[in-house]
Formats: C-alpha cells, structure tokens, sequence
C-alpha cells in the first residue's frame, strides 16, 4: 500500500494517464459487451420519430463541428438511418455551425442516402446559414424568404419536397444535434412560437439543462452523447461504432471511480494520522 | 454629435425590438412581413461578421508577423492554415468536395478531437487531485458525482441495478430541479436586460459602455 502510494505520489500523473489510456484502448480492442440499458429520454426520441406518418416532416439540426464528432456524429448517423427507413417521411438537414454542411454530406454518403431515396423529394440539404438564433427564427417564419435555394444551389422552388412547406407549423418534428447553447434556438423559435415537437442529441455537458426542458415536457427527447447514440443503435438494430465505444466508457467512469474513492481514503489517512 | 448618434440607434433598436414583440404576440400580415425582413438582415449582418472576423484575424496576426512579436511562427502558420483551406475551398466550389474534406479529415478533425479527447486525462488526474471530501457538502457532491457515472455507463447496472436507480434519483430529482431554477434566473435575468436594451438603458449594445 506504502509502495504504491509513493508511486502515486512521485508520479501520479503518468500512472493515471497510463491506466486511462489502457481503460480506453483495451476494450474497443477486446470488447467486452456490456448490455445497454435504454434510457427513457431515448426512448422518447425513438417513438417520436416510429410514430411519423407518410407526409411528416423532420428537420434535423446538423450542428456538428470536429471537436464534438465522437459523441455527436453517431447519434446522428443513428437518427438519419431510422428517418430514412420512414417511408414517405420529409427530411430536412440544415444547421446553422459552420462545420454543418462537411458533417450532414458525410452522414448522407455514410447511410447511402442519394442511393436509397430521391433528392428533393424525400430529403433536402439546406446546408449552413449565418446568424445563429436569427436564422433558426428564419427558418421557422418563413424559408423562402430566407433561403431561395438549397446547399447545392438549387431553386427550393424546383424541389417538390419543399412545396407545401413554409413555416415551422410545416415541421413535424425537429432535431438538432449540437455541443452549445445553440439547441435553445430551436425551443426558443420553433416550441414556444409555433408548438413544433423538439427533440435535441447533445454532448454530456449540455444535457443537465436539456433535461430540465425535457422533465418539463417542453422536449419529446434527448440523445445523451455517446450512450444516448449506442441506445438508439440498439433500438435500431444498427451497431455501429457507439455501441463499440460503451465498453470503453464503461471502464474510464470505473477507473473515475477508483481515483475518488482512493484519493479519500489517503486524504483520511492523512487526516486522521494530524489528528 | 456622439449623443444624437446614440439616440438615433437607440431609437431604432427600440422600433425593431417592438416590431418583433408584437409580431411575436399579434400576428399581422403586415407586422410579420416587417419582422421577417427584419430577421432577414439580422442573419445577413451574422453573415458579415464572419467576414469582419476573419478580416480581424488576418490584420491582428499579420502586423504581429511584420513586428516579429513573441510567437510570430504560430500567427504565419495560422494564416497559412487559414489560406489553406480559403483556396482550397474557393478552388473547388464547396467545402463538401473532396479535397476540402481531406484537408478537414486530416489537419481539423485530429487537432480538434485530440484537443477536446484531453479533457479526459485532466479529469482523471483532477479526480485523484483535487475531490477530496474536505466538507459535508463536498461529500455530498462526491457520492453524487459517484452514483451519477454508474447511471451513466452500463458498468454501474452491471455491478449492481440499485447504482444506476439511486443516479436516476438524484439526476430527476436534484440535478433537473436545481438546473430548473438556474434556467427560470437566466430567463428572468434575460427578460429584465432585454427591457433594459428597449428602454435605451443598457449602453452596451449601443457601443455606449464606459
């Protein structure tokens, strides 16, 4: 115990990172397959978008930049695929990030989107557009007045999608993926003014204040990170590289854990031995 | 002069703030078609900022470059980087093609995620550091930081279902209360700094701060 805690004491540092790296890096090598409890904020995203109907429209926030990518993208590549699996069900992508077009273009190569449906009639990309809260409000007012064409610089008046759709009351449901304060854009623009269902996928960080919205049942859902993605991929039947990433977790927040409880129990030695 | 300058701009902040509230609240054609033209130049003037950003950026790291100013490397390679993708992206027409996106892939995406990956070692070594149970209240945050990683990773159900339960407690509970309060404080604080801003009292956003 002496000898250990000499070590800790010398060069903590380098054996915590050690441990870390070693809790990280074995089981995406080895997995162990934990089981993946689902949680009931996605569940509430799940049978959000199970319950669209032929005609419905889902506009998806792609907010994602490279920083957030790890816990962002998969819940993102796991909502487009259960979308596109809709028959009949609208897709929007737009975002207001600069990194969104990079992001939505590579999820829709990822799923095989231009191969499995029509563009312009069953999802458009409006790619990024400047002014934060001001373009999401945009958006929920009035499209056409904001935006005359798509990211790829297509009329949104040639696109057969876009024609019965003008304002947030056209939206069924939106979800946006996003690491900021950003996601009270769409509560702010698109529930309080219009009532359109919201739905949000958000990095660790910011789901505590979601959450207090989703309690409240101002939100339908949230995807929480990296466990809100490897949910949603169970619920899909789609494992993908969240789900391979649970055991990793699993094993950093055990290895958390241990820190605590025996950075207490030398802080009571210590205590204890003054006294 | 400045004073007129400054009640003109306060007198159109507050006709653009009225517009948009009683858009907001009453639904005229006619109010709508005002406050939407209105939001229309918020995300143009959004769209200028970037701009005025970057043209920011370029001159604050360019005379830091011709001064030689401490560090003087990290500004060149900066506007390099920033050059880099400009060209590349104006080259090519888009930022989806591919030679944008393997200059994202390979120079942004490693640099930003390895950046943001970091944040788990220090929270690591912050965890044997630093949260120690030096009082009641730091017990109290300690236990519930420790049931809220069991509700969080699989691990927690697997060691014992009752880890993640007692985490589901303290985050429906204490956690979603506690944040409830902090979001109705913003929101009141917002309120009152937004009539603050339509009365002219807040000189801030009119460049009037001293």
């Amino acid at each position: 115990m002496m000898a250990f805690r000499d070590i800790l004491r010398r060069n903590y540092k380098q054996v915590i990172y050690l441990a870390l790296f070693l809790s990280l890096a074995v089981p995406l090598i080895y997995p162990i397959g934990l089981p993946v409890p689902i949680q009931r904020t996605t569940m509430g995203v799940y049978n959000k978008i199970e319950g669209l109907k032929p005609g419905d429209v889902a506009v998806v926030g792609s907010n994602i930049g490279a920083a957030i990518y790890a816990e962002v993208y998969p819940q993102y590549i796991a909502i487009l695929e259960h979308l596109f699996r809709k028959d009949g069900v609208k897709v929007i992508l737009v975002g207001h990030g600069q990194e969104a077009p990079i992001w939505a273009e590579r999820a829709l190569g990822e799923i095989n989107a231009y191969g499995r449906k029509t563009y312009g009639v069953d999802f458009v990309h409006l790619g990024y557009i400047a002014g934060e809260e001001a373009a999401v409000a945009g958006l929920c007012r009035d499209i056409r007045a904001l935006l005359k064409v798509d990211y790829k610089g297509r009329a949104l008046a040639d696109l057969p999608m876009m024609k019965n759709i003008n304002t947030a009351k056209d939206f069924t449901i939106v979800l946006d993926f996003t690491a900021s304060a950003d996601s009270q854009y769409w509560l702010n623009q698109a529930y309080a003014a219009y009532g359109t269902a919201v739905g949000f996928g958000l990095t660790a960080i910011k789901v505590p204040d979601a959450y207090a919205y989703y309690t409240a049942g101002q939100i339908f859902g949230i995807l929480e990170s990296l466990s809100g993605a490897a949910q949603y991929e169970v619920l899909i039947r789609r494992p993908g590289m969240a789900a391979k990433g649970m055991d990793a977790q699993s094993l950093a927040h055990l290895l958390y854990v241990a820190l605590l409880v025996l950075c207490n129990a030398f802080f009571i030695r210590e205590w204890r031995g003054k006294k | 002069m400045a004073g007129v300058w400054r009640r003109i701009a306060s007198a159109i902040l507050l006709i653009a703030s009225l517009v948009i509230l009683f858009d907001f609240a009453l639904r005229n054609p006619t109010l709508q078609s005002v406050a939407t033209d209105l939001n229309n130049w918020a995300v143009v003037v959004g769209a200028f900022a970037l701009g005025i950003g970057a043209y920011s950026l370029i001159l604050r790291h360019g005379r830091m470059i011709s001064k030689r100013s401490p560090l003087w490397p990290y500004s060149l390679l900066l506007l390099g980087t920033m050059l880099a993708f400009i060209v590349t992206g104006l080259a090519t027409g888009s930022i989806t093609s591919p030679q944008y996106n393997w200059i994202y892939t390979a120079i942004i995406m490693p640099i930003s995620s390895s950046l943001y990956g970091m944040n788990a070692f220090f929270i690591a070594s912050a965890s044997y550091r630093a949260f120690k149970a030096k009082s009641w209240e730091a017990l109290v945050l300690l236990v519930a930081a420790i049931f809220l990683m069991f509700k969080n990773a699989p691990i927690g159900g697997v060691i014992s279902p009752i880890l993640p339960q007692i985490g589901g407690i303290i985050w429906d509970f204490a956690a979603a209360t506690g944040m409830r309060a902090l979001l109705i404080g913003i929101g009141i604080g917002t309120l009152a700094l937004g009539l603050r801003v339509i009365v002219g009292q807040e000189k801030t956003p009119l460049g009037g701060a001293e």
